[in-house]
Parts: structure tokens; sequence; C-alpha cells
């Protein structure tokens, strides 16, 4: 809690664990025993992964802050479902950390309302175990802001350290900061964010900071500035308020909005320039900025950035925190000595924006919205005042009811939020599972997007797509949940709720960080499963899943009666075609209701003529076959990345890793954790490769090495023992639940499994194009696509839409149509 | 301006000869130096003093007006016959057009003006160069110049001139600069801020309807600034601010308290808001000019501007954060004449142009022991020292 009446705010931070998932399904305990993977082998985790939420409330609510803990029941530690950065002490009271000024003047309120003491932890020390968390544990956390554009820092966690914490609170504290809890207070100033709301009030009449800082939206300094132009000619400021002097107008002649804006730009450039000098002599080449005065505020920051800039002569550089107005409450809850958060890595954690977030932007906001009903109304009631949720988003932040919900933005539906370049704050999920894709050749420079939405353009183009697409996905939504009035009420929402992100991002493409088009995508998913919408695609699988089954005998038989050359080049066009089923492709929506499958399959197979756009095939061609003097040893294990559902991963991937574990190289099948699109997912893999095994000898013993068939064939297994040391055939899950792959944060399982893989095949566009493009591996690597985006194919390769790619890099084979 | 009247009427009554006039137009001061030549000296005139060896005594006088009253300041000038003094009789007799050496902002601004009531050009200096020139002028030519304010008390600071340089200067006039100055006519602007005199005097304008700075100033004589600034006992809770080096005393937040009541702007008392104003930007620039001495090892940092005024409330703010962040270590030194920096820099640039027009090589200087031999003989401490005064010099051909 930071304690600034009138403009202060509550902060809560708090953690809540995770529901546990189905974590007892056999493939998983397959896996885990076939890879290592115990939780004795693991450190094991205080907390088995949940969620961060940052949440505020105006200081002078704190009555709604009480009923909001007291709802959560966050003060009692140790709940089920929640656990708060509380802890029992001895004496069985409760017990909160708390920071800031209020934590003394609240602390009877606590006592008494909720029994709960607060325990109080020193404020510098919070604010820097705070920033040090952020930036360590959170990609595209700091950001500089010059002439109204931002752009996001990554910064090397080995690099980080000296820099200068600046808090800009009522006063101004300049701390540096060498470490972990390695820091120093070495300056400061009294003209802060108080001297500004102080002298604000004074001058304006405003009634809140909040007030005061939005009319300095449409002020102009230059009523009652001096500026140098006004002496010379130009137009830097020479004095502050210079020019009331000379004139002879009173208080009540100036624009508030102008006073507003004199004082902002006096104060910041004041904090900007004497904060680079303190930089300066402890030879510090970076400056972070924080603290309530900036509530990013798109002015302020450009005020300080051009101070800093200014003096410096562009050597040094203000940068600024998403999380900026968090840095104590999230300091407080890091002093628990069991947060479990300390040796927290970047790739366990997760942000993702949840449905409320276009809406209160960066705003002062209350908690997030619990159940989906309240979600839904919410929603619901936005559309019925009739705001316009197209950007501009509204402002007015939702009051909170303390209990859970937002109230809607009542009377002030029509103005516009103040600043539309607040930043979203999300709520970070742990997943402590996650780790970085062991077989990266260089996990610091991987970036996974090959798509930059900063680029507008692309921005604008993908908005394009997305909001075309968005009316058959709602109805494909809607029917997935079988057309109830509820699933229309959810869809419904569902659409609304994800045009505002777009909108939104439009708007300001930095309001959630960083965002590559694989974020993009995911956020789309991570929309659907908020109203609910598990599986939006499970029929129209099932279909595809079934009609590829029905003629993969054939198509096997077919594939056998070839010779090995063929064979191999008929795999990879086949795998290509196969990838034209694609649902995310709408391209391909109406190319597959010309014909049946196989038949599409086919066609598709004979005009996949080489070469393709890129293509490394007789590259692949010899490690595979080798050449006449040398037969290449094979693969030990291969991971293939699958990507659809249907014809792709049955018709174009089953048949590819067939013809490996045929030549003795290990399989691990990597799928989706959770549903996109028509993607594949490691749960329903199991299902598939049974059902294909049932006409096959080399999957069925595979699968049955692998694992996979361990229901279907206990029948068989003792019988079969000495048949099945056939290579095995395993699926793995990937940790993620988008049409693209990060592969900084994959599933422990994937992590495990890659360890002695030494042929990595990625599959289809999301995976092998959106992303990962560039990426580069320690092993051979084979990425395959049809580029089914004109677009994209453009942009990357320069062809015709359906054209084949393929590529190789020393280790890397690529294969891009 | 009383003291204006003063020298005014002494001016006139005076069968002086006034010779020489500069001008510094600032945002909100204009200051003037003029020369008058003892009319009991009766070796040459200064008007002829080519090839004169023993100099013109005489004096050195300094008047100041506000910018927005500046036609009395040209009724002044017109009235006191300070033109005859410009350099047209000297240099360019039969020309009819003359002009004076200005500097500051305003001499372009109302250059004009100067010409249209005066029939007279101002001739631009550049304002740095005349405020260096003036502060090593005073600061190598008059005894007890610079000294230093701590705890109410005013000590003179000898300054040996050769170990003047380098230093730096921090002329706080509207705005403020920070120049580090190497010598005579070697010098940077390194630093400023636009958080200046003009700040003080129009926020206080706004918050207190005083008409005049002086007024402002004086008010915050009587003030108490904790009414309005968050100190940081009051936010501590208990928390101890000593082991970051801050007193329960020490301003957290300027006005950071009008935040936390409810009271309204006339609430307060004007006197409480001049002062924690005044301590503000004192303290503000304070902090930055010692952060700026500290970048390049300058031990010595002197203030001057009209901001100051000899003002003490105002020096003792500047020398307690020059102090604080210093740890002791830099003094803030202040100049009795500092407001006249600028215009007396302009006044020694007539020499440095004759000198380059037409080799004439004079300077001015003032005997050492003829320092501050100010109108009346009382005591130079005692002295309001930035009123209206002249002081005895002799002027030297070189």
């Amino acid at each position: 809690m930071n304690f600034l009446p009138g403009c202060s705010l509550i902060k809560l931070v708090y953690f809540s664990r995770h529901q546990d998932r189905l974590t007892n399904d056999k493939r998983k305990k397959t896996v885990k025993e076939r890879f290592g993977i115990s939780n004795g082998n693991r450190r094991s985790y205080p907390i088995l992964g949940g969620r961060l939420h940052f949440v505020k409330f105006e200081t002078s609510k704190i009555n709604e802050c009480l009923d909001f803990i007291s709802s959560k029941q966050l003060h009692c530690g140790g709940m089920d479902s929640h656990c708060w950065h509380s802890e029992i002490s001895p004496n069985g009271n409760a017990l909160i950390k708390a920071t800031g000024g209020g934590a003394y003047k609240f602390a009877d309120l606590f006592k008494e309302r909720l029994g709960v003491s607060l325990d109080k932890e020193d404020e510098m020390d919070c604010l820097v175990a705070g920033a040090n968390f952020l930036l360590k544990a959170i990609r595209h956390e700091a950001f500089t802001h010059m002439e109204g554009q931002k752009e996001f820092v990554q910064i090397d966690q080995n690099d980080l350290f000296p820099y200068l914490l600046v808090n800009i609170g009522s006063g101004v504290s300049m701390i540096k900061v060498d470490g972990d809890g390695k820091f120093e207070r070495v300056s400061g100033t009294n003209v802060g964010g108080g001297t500004y709301w102080g002298l604000g009030r004074l001058l304006t009449k405003c009634k809140s900071f909040d007030e005061l800082l939005e009319l300095s939206q449409r002020g102009d300094n230059r009523t009652i500035d001096m500026l140098v132009g006004d002496i010379y000619g130009a137009t830097t400021i020479a004095s502050s308020f210079g020019k009331a002097i000379s004139e002879k107008k009173e208080l009540a002649d100036y624009r508030p909005e102008d006073i507003s804006l004199s004082l902002l730009r006096m104060i910041s450039y004041n904090i900007g320039q004497i904060s680079y000098l303190n930089a300066l002599r402890f030879g510090l080449k970076r400056i972070f900025f924080g603290g309530f005065f900036i509530r990013g505020h798109a002015y302020t920051m450009d005020t300080i950035s051009f101070a800093v800039h200014f003096w410096s002569k562009g050597e040094a550089q203000a940068m600024f925190l998403r999380h900026e107005g968090f840095l104590g409450a999230l300091g407080a809850f890091m002093s628990y000595e069991k947060h479990g958060l300390d040796d927290l890595m970047v790739h366990q954690l997760v942000e993702r924006f949840p449905m409320g977030a276009p809406y209160t932007g960066g705003k002062i906001h209350g908690p997030p919205l619990g159940n989906l009903n309240e979600k839904i109304s919410w929603m619901e009631k936005f559309v019925q005042k009739g705001t316009e949720i197209t950007a501009p988003v509204p402002m007015a932040p939702p009051g909170t009811t303390g209990l859970g919900g937002f109230e809607v933005p009542s009377s002030k539906g029509g103005t516009l939020r103040s600043d539309a370049s607040a930043l979203n704050v999300g709520v970070l999920h742990l997943e402590p599972t996650l780790e970085v894709f062991p077989l990266l050749a260089d996990p610091k420079m991987y970036e996974p997007n090959t798509i930059d939405l900063s680029d507008h353009n692309e921005l604008e183009y993908w908005f394009t797509v997305l909001s075309e697409h968005l009316s058959d996905l709602v109805d494909k939504a809607v029917a997935s949940e079988g057309g109830t009035d509820d699933a229309k009420r959810r869809g419904d929402a569902f659409a609304h709720a994800f045009s505002a992100h777009l909108a939104r991002l439009m708007e300001e493409p930095a309001a959630y960080g960083k965002l590559g088009l694989a974020n993009l995508l995911e956020l789309r998913e991570e929309c659907l499963r908020e109203f609910q919408f598990v599986d939006v695609y499970r029929s129209i699988k099932q279909r595809e899943n079934e009609a590829s089954l029905a003629v993969l005998p054939d198509l096997l038989a077919e594939l056998d009666s070839m010779t090995e050359e063929t064979r191999l080049l008929t795999l990879i066009e086949g795998a290509l075609a196969a990838n034209i089923f694609d649902w995310g492709s709408r391209a391909c929506v109406e190319l597959y209701h010309k014909g049946t499958i196989i038949e599409i399959y086919r066609m598709s197979r004979n005009k996949m003529q080489r070469p393709w756009q890129v293509d490394d095939f007789d590259v692949f061609k010899e490690r595979m076959l080798g050449s006449e003097e040398k037969k290449p040893h094979p693969h030990k294990r291969a991971l293939l990345f699958v990507d659809n559902s249907g014809a792709d991963v049955v018709l174009g991937m089953l048949p590819l890793a067939r013809e490996l574990l045929r030549r003795g190289t290990e399989v691990v099948l990597v799928a989706n954790s959770l549903p996109a699109l028509n993607d594949v997912t490691a749960m329903e893999l199991p299902d598939i490769v049974a059902e294909a095994a049932k006409h096959c000898d080399i999957l069925r013993k595979a699968a049955e090495a692998g694992g996979l068939l361990v229901d279907a064939m206990i029948n068989t297994s003792d019988g079969s023992k000495e048949n099945s040391s056939s290579v095995p055939l395993m699926v793995v899950e990937n940790g993620c639940g988008s049409p693209c792959i990060d592969l900084r944060q994959v599933s422990s399982e994937l992590a495990a499994a890659a360890k002695d893989a030494d042929l990595i095949i990625l599959e289809g566009m999301g995976r092998a194009l959106h992303t990962n493009f560039n990426a580069r591996f320690k092993c051979e690597a084979l990425k395959l696509a049809m580029v089914k985006n004109q677009r994209l194919a453009e942009k990357l390769i320069k062809g015709n839409i359906y054209d084949c790619k393929k590529r190789q890099f020393p280790h890397d084979h690529s294969v891009l149509i | 301006m009383d003291h204006l009247r003063e020298i005014e009427t002494d001016g006139i009554s005076n069968p002086r000869e006034i010779s020489r006039l500069a001008i510094d137009i600032g945002g909100s001061l204009i200051k003037l130096v003029y020369f008058s030549r003892d009319s009991s000296d009766h070796e040459d005139p200064l008007n002829d003093c080519v090839g004169v060896s023993n100099g013109v005594n005489g004096r050195l006088h300094f008047a100041k007006f506000e910018t927005t009253k500046i036609n009395d300041c040209l009724k002044f000038i017109s009235a006191n016959k300070l033109l005859l003094g410009g350099l047209q009789n000297q240099e360019n007799p039969t020309s009819d057009k003359s002009f004076i050496k200005a500097t500051g902002g305003g001499a372009y601004k109302f250059s004009d003006l100067f010409k249209e009531k005066l029939g007279i050009s101002l001739e631009k200096e550049d304002e740095m160069e005349c405020l260096v020139t003036g502060a090593n002028f005073l600061l190598k030519a008059v005894n007890h110049e610079a000294f230093t304010y701590l705890n109410g008390q005013k000590e003179f600071v000898q300054i040996d001139h050769n170990d003047l340089y380098p230093y730096l200067l921090v002329n706080i006039g509207s705005g403020v600069s920070m120049v580090k100055v190497d010598g005579d006519g070697k010098f940077e602007r390194v630093s400023g801020t636009s958080v200046g005199g003009g700040t003080f005097w129009g926020l206080g304008k706004l918050l207190t309807k005083c008409q005049s700075f002086d007024e402002l100033l004086e008010l915050s004589h009587r003030g108490n600034n904790r009414v309005v600034d968050m100190l940081v006992g009051d936010i501590s809770g208990g928390m101890d601010y000593s082991k970051i080096g801050l007193s329960s005393t020490a301003i957290a937040s300027s006005f950071g308290r009008a935040i936390s009541n409810n009271n309204e702007l006339d609430d307060y008392k004007p006197e409480d808001v001049s002062r924690s104003l005044l301590r503000m930007i004192s303290n503000n620039i304070g902090q930055i000019s010692y952060l700026n001495a500290l970048r390049f090892g300058l031990k010595r940092i002197f203030f001057g501007g009209f901001f100051i005024r000899g003002h003490s409330y105002t020096m003792e703010t500047i020398s307690v954060a020059v102090h604080f962040w210093s740890k002791g270590e830099a003094k803030a030194m202040f100049l009795r004449h500092e407001g006249f920096l600028g215009a007396l820099g302009a006044f020694m640039s007539y020499d440095r142009h004759s000198l380059d027009d037409s080799m004439i090589n004079q300077s001015v200087q003032i005997p050492v022991d003829a320092s501050c031999g100010t109108d009346t003989n009382c005591n130079p401490l005692e002295r309001d020292l930035n009123e209206t005064e002249s002081m005895q010099c002799r002027v030297y051909q070189a």
C-alpha cells in the first residue's frame, strides 16, 4: 500500500494457485516414466503454479479494498485456491506484508475489520526487490518512451546491475541498485508528485490527481511558461511560469489546463535532469523511472525522457516499467520467505490479458471479474450502453464494487480514456513446469515471432484478417457448445471482448507489451477460453480425423509400393499437401468443401512440383538415404511438431513418422497442450495413433513400445513382447495453447524428450513460418510448411501462394511450400 | 523604487559627467551600469583618454527597474542624460547614430522601443559572455565581493586571483544558467534549469496576488513552509529516514501537504505559500548546481542573478542544499553585485570592442584600496548589498 490521499492507490499483489489439472492421465504418466521426470527428480515447488494478480484501489476507497480481500479470503493464507502473500504468525494471527506510508495509517483498520496484522516492510527494500523481480522475470517489462513512441527493451539479466531507480511518489527517491538487496539511496528531490498535485490543486481546484493529469492533456504551456522564443525566437522553456510575471493576469485568467501542463512539464523535466546528473555521477547507464506520478502518462514519460536525452546528449536512456505502480507491493510480496518466486525464471511466467483489459487499460481498477457470468454481463452492459468499443476505447475507470465486479462505466460512456497510451498490466501466470527448449542454438538471441506487429501495416493487415474471420469463428464456437442460448450469449461476449482487444491494439500497439503475431493469435485462443469455449473445433476435428483415418491404409499401401527414394519425396510432398487442410486458413475452408479428403490430398500432392520456394530436399534426402558409397546412420530420435487435425496429421505426419520409425529412429510427436483452432492436441493424439495402428504393424509396435497403447493392447501385451523391440513412438505436449509456439516456454516433458533428439521437424505455418522461421537449433531441423497466405509468401520468400518451401542451414533443412 | 529616485537626484545634483551606459534587460528586471567621472578629478576626461596614462577617477553606478516598467527606465536614462556618455562622442562624434551596449533577452525585444523613444540602438552583447566578464571582473577587482551565507552568518571570502579558476557560475534570472568558467573569456554553459526566479515570481503571483517580486520575497520572511510542505516526518510513519540521510524536518514533498486536506488556496496564508515556493526553488537550484559542480570537479560555486537579491533566506536555502548534497564539501558563494553581472559585462565590452575598432586599449580597474567605496561610508557588511549603489573607481588606459 502506498499512501497519498487523493492521488494515492492501494496496490495489491496476490497469488492464486492454479486448479490442479488432470495430472493423472495415463499418457503423462508414461511420458514421465520414460523421460525420467519425477517429482522427486525435479526441484519441488512450494507452489504448483498459479497466477500473480495486480489490483489497484484508490486509497479513499479503502473499504472496497477490505471487502475485496475479505471476499477472496486473501487474508487467510493457506486457502485451497488462493495463496495470498500472507502467513500465520505464531500467535495464530494472520499477517499481511505491507509497505508504504499507509501501512502505518491503516494498520488498525485492517486489524479491526479483517483481524489481520500488517507486517510492515521497509519501503525502499520493497521497491528495489519489486523492480529487480520485474526486470529479471518479465520479458519486455522495460521500455523507452520518446516522442510518443514506446520501444520495449530486452535487458540481459546478467547485465542488469548497476542501475538507477527513480521512484516518483510524493517526493522523489533516487536509488542506486547494485544487486539483489544491494542498494543505496543516493539522491532525491522534494519536487515530485506531491508538488504537482499540491500546487496543481491550489492553482486549479481539481478534485483528484487524475483529473489534474487529464487536464494537462488539453493544455498549452506556452501561455504561461516563458519560452526562449519569447526572448530569442525559439521554443525551449526559459522559465517555468515565467510568463505569469509580465502579464497583468490573475490566476482566474489562466486556463487550468495550461497551468496543469506547465506544472507537469516543469516537474517531469526537473526530475529527469536531476536523475541524469546522478546517473552520470555514478556511471550508471540505465535509469528506470517508477512511482505513482507517472501512471503510464505519455506526456510525463516523454518529458522525463527528453530531459535525460537532452542533458546526456543521447547517451543515457530513461526507461519505464509496465508494472511501475506495483514495485512496492510486489517487493512486499517477495519478502515472504516462502513465496517460491525467488529463483523464478523468465520462461516460467506467461502474461495474459483478461477480457477487461482493453476497457480498463492501465487505469485503476478493482478486482478482475471472477466468474463467467460476471464477465458476460459486464460485456453486455457495455454493448447496451452503446459504448463505442472500437478505438478509442472508453475510459472512466470502472468503479469497484468490492465484490469482484466492475461497474459499468456509467454515464461517462462517451468520454475518451484520458490517456490512450496507458499500458495494460496482465495477470502473470506462473507455470513452474515451463522450460526453455534445450535444443535452441542461442536462446538469448531467439525471437519466436517472424512478424513484428509494431509495424503498423502488419498490424492493420492482421487486424483485418482476424476481424473478417471473427464471425465465422463465433458461429463455430457457438455450434461447438450445442448452439444454446447460453452459448450464443457467450459467443457475443467473446466477439466483443476480442474486438475490443483488437481495437485497443490498433490504437496502441504497445498496450500489452511487445506484440508479435504469435501473441495476437494466442490472445484469441485465450479469449475463447475465457468465455469457456473449450474446444471450438472439436466436432470438426473429429470428423476430419475419421475421414482421414479411413483412407490411411490405402495411402500406406501406396507408399509401401514405392522405391525408397520416391517414397521419401512423396512423403514430404504428402506432408506439405496435407498441410493445406487447415481451418485456420480461410482459403482452405472453401477448398475442403469441393471434394473428398483423399482426392484433394492426392491432387495437391501431384501439384507439388519441385523446386519449391525454399527447397533443401536434396540435402535432406542425402542425409536420409546417403550417397552411393556411404550409408547414413539413422537419427536417434526425432521430434515432430505437428499442426492440424485430420489430413494434416493423419495423412501427412503419421506416414512420415512411420518412415522414421522404420529406419530405427525414435519418434516423439509434439502437440499442443490446449486446443487452438483445429490443431491436434496431445490429448487427442493417442487415440488417433491407436486407430492408425490397427492397420499398420510398424505404428502398432512403435506405439506399444512408446506406451501409447497401454489400454488397447493390454491383452496382447504378453504375446508380443519379442516383437515390441521396435523403437518407440511417443507423444508429448508442448506446453502451449496457441497455433504458434514460443520455444522459450515449452513443457518440461518436451524439454526432457528433447535431450536425446537429433532431428526436429517443425510443420505448419504457425510453428515453422509465423514463428521459428528464423530459429536455429543445435541439431538438424526440417521446417515444412505450405505458405497459404499471399502476404506472408511475398514477405518471406517472394513467392506465390501455395508454393513450396524448403531450406537448409548446415544443420537446418527446411521445406516450405 | 525609492533608491533609484535618490540616485536620480544625486546624479543630477552633482556636477558629474556621466559617460558610458550599459544595460541588461532580463525577463523580469532591467539592470543599468553607468560610469560618472568625478567632477573634482581634473585629469583628462574619459572622452579624451587616448594617450592618458593615469586614468580617470569616477564612479560606477548600478540601477535596476522591473522589466514591466520599462518606461520608467527610459525616462531615467533620458532624464540623466546617460546617453551623452555613450560612445558616440568619442568614437564617431559626427554621426548622429548612437548606441549603447545591451545584453539580456530583452535587448532583442525592446530594441525598437529604445530606437523610437530615445533614438538609440542597442548593441547586443552575448549574455553569457557578459555574465562571465562581469563575474570575473568583480571577483578579481573588488575586495569582499564573494561571501558565504550559512546559519544566518555572512562571511566574506578572499579569493586568490591566481586560484580563481575554474569555478561554476550560476546565474539565476528568470531561468537559471550554469556556466563553467575557466578563465577570462573561457567558459561554457554546462547546464541550467527553467525553474528559476521567473518561476518563483510567476507562480508566486498566481498563488498570492502579490504585486511585486519584492513584496513576494518580503512575504516569505514571515512564512512557515511546514504548513504547505510535506516533511519527511509526516510520511515516515516510524520509518527510520535518518539511515538514508534525511532528518524528519527535511521536506519530502514541496506543497505535498496541500493535497492531504481540503483547504483551498484562500485558506493558506500567502506568507506560507511564498516561503514554501522559495524553498522549493532555492533548494532545487542548489542541488542541480552542486551536481554540476561535482561533475566537472569544481570546488567553488558562485550564485548570482536577481533571484537572490541578497535575500538571506534564499541564500540560506541554496547554501543548505549545496551543503547537504555535497555532505559539506562544497560551498555556495554569493556576490555582492550579483544582479549586475550581465550589465557590468556589457559595460566592459565597450573596451573590448573599441580595442577591435580603434585600437584604444583601455581598461577599467578599481584600485584595491578604493574597493567597496560606496556612496556612504558605512560598513559594507551591514549594508543591503543589492540596492542601487555606486562604487568609486578609476579608469585607466593600459
